[in-house]
């Protein structure tokens, strides 16, 4: 499979992702080439796969307030607790990739760390208590919560489901007004269950 | 008429035809703008909407929801010529998919490159959905462009609105055109007058101050000039014709005067050729009845001489001898005035005469009354002359005659007979040298009882010359004399008519009598 090269785009037409500079997107392009490229067609992904591209992509679609980066060189930090597998495979997939322009990064959650500097927490598994007052101290962070199984859905800002054999999400709009995170009606869009009043 | 409405036509007609000339070009200029930004709105339009379609299906994609893929297709049945659009993810599979009902064309089995391509009436755009710097996958459009419907709805309208343009444009330049056409109409309908009625008193109307009126102007100048002309004609014809008949007039005057004239002349002529021929049988009536009592006093004077005696007394005898000389004298008179009467009555015959022949024979009987006499007479030879024998020997008696009588005092008498040529004509002559005369009275030669010498001298009647100049003239010719006193004469004539005699000569010619010679 080739991909076009992206110079043949109108300028004028341009996706406005596209304006930061076209260099950089020619190298991203190329990386991108490198890890798609190996991908066998029809070899379906694991669960854990598709919900590490999932957590990645959610970062696009959500705003923090701006205070909770330091600058504009502040990575952006994903902290996975209570999943392995899907932290080794956000690791594999972030490689060299940015969100919002921001450097990403993979912090592996144990009991007691710190939640300084963690924009988005993935809790694995079922949420036990201490995991729950976590997200809710995650929540006043302005930390986007991902879980994959929340007794409450308002507990977390997302919450993966499994439909069907096809991995979903629920969306907590309650959650991220607590949180003070804007989430983006496009993701609300593929959403599974909006909760919680839209604004 | 034709061509008056012919001209009307012609002016709508270029109105016409300019305004349809200038709608076809803007309306092709407009035309081809339309079409231009109608495709390239079309195209625009299309790019929004693969541009929304692409960022609507960037979450999609990215959590493979093909359901809200498939319904952001889905609301693309608001736009009707939208054919069918599609998804295709980051390795080329078909993601989601939109038909229109219509539409049952296989979809491109992997996504092409990016861009607008146009086929025919139709348009595939493909486009990259990129988010974050990353190709999430690619959005397939295909849409009608609907050019040809435009094309034929702004046709249509553009028809329309010639339609409407034109329908104007034959209003008002039906109204308009009566400005230029008005005065022309005019001009046109005064000369078909002035033409049909050949009247040059119209004038045509000046409504204008373009060449139109300049027309107007030459036009009614020319009609002026025309009706100045023509009426100079006029006269000069009328007076012509006056000047025609005038003399047709005096030409018949001349005519009916000429007529009288003629009528006249035959009157006189008829009343003179009466009294001439009174006059001539008075003549010989008179000598015939003069001559029986002549003939008696001759007769009875020689009877008396005879038986009276020898011795009579006194002169008896010698009175008796000259009453028998005057008888004889008398009767050679009446015989010599007989003659004379005579050459002017009866055919003239033409023979061939043998002139020389003739005079010979008269010379001859001259000897023979005269025989002591001694005359040399030369007569040349080989003439020969065109005339009456008879009236020719009358002539020569009485010519031949005087100059035998003339010469007889002279001892060497000498005649001659002869001819010279002058010209055309040949003119006789007998020539003598006798006594001769004054031409002073040659004039008085011819006359009837002229003498010019006395009786005693010679004796004669003195109407021998005047019966030859009868006869030259019945014959056409003339005759003349020369001479001088003392030495002889030659009496000259010609028998044959001469154009360069004189009138009175040439009407001897015809042979009618000369009242005036008598």
């Amino acid at each position: 499979m080739r991909w076009p090269s992206h110079a043949h785009t109108e300028e004028g037409r341009a996706p406005r992702c596209f304006r930061h500079g076209r260099r950089r997107f020619a190298t991203v392009l190329a990386l991108l080439l490198l890890l798609v490229g190996p991908a066998a067609p029809g070899q379906e992904a694991t669960e854990y796969e598709l919900k590490a591209a999932f957590l990645y992509n959610f970062a696009g679609y959500v705003e923090w307030p701006a205070e909770t980066f330091g600058g504009p060189e502040t990575p952006l930090v994903f902290a996975v607790a209570g999943s392995e597998e899907l932290a080794g495979n956000l690791e594999l997939m972030m490689a060299g990739r940015t969100v919002n322009g921001r450097a990403a990064r993979v912090r592996r959650l144990a009991g007691g760390d710190s939640l300084a500097g963690v924009h988005v927490l993935f809790a694995g598994g079922v949420v036990s208590a201490p995991a729950a007052s976590l997200l809710q101290a995650a929540l006043a962070q302005s930390i986007l919560t991902v879980t994959e199984a929340v007794a409450r859905p308002r507990d977390s800002v997302i919450n993966f489901e499994i439909v069907d054999g096809r991995v979903r999400f629920d969306v907590s709009l309650d959650a991220a007004r607590r949180a003070d995170l804007q989430v983006s009606s496009r993701l609300l869009q593929v959403a599974l269950r909006v909760t919680g009043a839209t604004q | 008429m034709k061509l008056l409405r012919s001209l009307r036509v012609k002016l709508v007609g270029m109105v016409l035809l300019t305004t349809f000339c200038a709608l076809i070009v803007a309306g092709a200029a407009i035309l081809a703008l339309d079409i231009n930004g109608f495709r390239s709105q079309r195209i625009g339009d299309m790019s929004t909407q693969i541009e929304l379609l692409a960022l609507a299906s960037a979450p999609a994609l990215q959590f493979e929801d093909h359901a809200v893929a498939n319904q952001n297709l889905a609301l693309l049945s608001i736009r009707p010529t939208v054919s069918e659009a599609a998804i295709y993810d980051a390795r080329g599979g078909l993601f989601a998919s939109y038909r229109r009902t219509d539409n049952d064309s296989a979809l491109p089995a992997l996504p092409e490159r990016e861009g607008v391509t146009i086929i025919g009436d139709e348009m595939v755009i493909f486009r990259r959905i990129v988010q974050d710097g990353e190709i999430l996958g690619s959005a397939y459009l295909r849409a009608d462009i609907l050019l040809y419907d435009r094309i034929i709805g702004y046709l249509s309208i553009l028809g329309v609105v010639a339609l409407g343009a034109m329908g104007v444009a034959v209003l008002v330049s039906a109204w308009l055109q009566s400005f230029v056409t008005r005065p022309i109409l005019s001009i046109a309908r005064i000369s078909r007058g002035v033409v049909r009625s050949r009247e040059y008193s119209y004038r045509a109307e000046k409504l204008s101050n373009d060449e139109v009126g300049l027309l107007v102007e030459a036009f009614n100048d020319m009609l002026d000039e025309i009706e100045a002309r023509t009426r100079a004609l006029e006269q000069t014809n009328s007076e012509l014709q006056q000047e025609s008949a005038e003399r047709k007039r005096a030409r018949e005057e001349v005519l009916r005067l000429n007529e009288v004239l003629e009528r006249k002349v035959l009157e006189r002529t008829r009343q003179l050729e009466l009294s001439n021929q009174e006059l001539e049988s008075f003549c010989s009536s008179v000598s015939h009845d003069l001559r029986a009592p002549l003939r008696a006093i001759s007769g009875f004077s020689d009877a008396l001489i005879e038986e009276l005696p020898k011795e009579l007394p006194g002169n008896a005898r010698r009175y008796l001898e000259r009453i028998i000389a005057a008888s004889l004298r008398m009767g050679q008179l009446i015989e010599d005035l007989l003659n004379l009467s005579r050459v002017s009555r009866g055919e003239l015959r033409r023979d061939r005469v043998d002139f020389s022949a003739l005079a010979r024979d008269v010379v001859e009987d001259l000897r023979e009354r005269d025989p002591q006499r001694v005359v040399e007479v030369s007569v040349w030879d080989n003439m020969e002359v065109e005339a009456d024998p008879k009236l020719l020997r009358i002539v020569l008696e009485n010519l031949l005659g005087n100059a035998w009588k003339f010469t007889s005092r002279k001892d060497d008498a000498r005649l001659e007979v002869g001819s010279v040529r002058d010209g055309e004509r040949e003119v006789y002559f007998v020539r003598d040298n006798g006594v001769g005369f004054d031409m002073r009275y040659a004039d008085k030669l011819f006359g009837a009882f002229q003498r010019l010498h006395g009786m005693t001298e010679y004796p004669g009647t003195g109407i021998g010359l005047a019966t030859v100049e009868r006869i030259v003239h019945r014959h056409g010719g003339r005759v003349w004399a020369d001479a001088t006193v003392g030495k002889g004469a030659t009496f000259y004539f010609t028998l044959r008519a001469d154009l360069s005699e004189s009138p009175e000569a040439a009407s001897e010619a015809r042979g009618t009598s000369d009242p005036q010679t008598l």
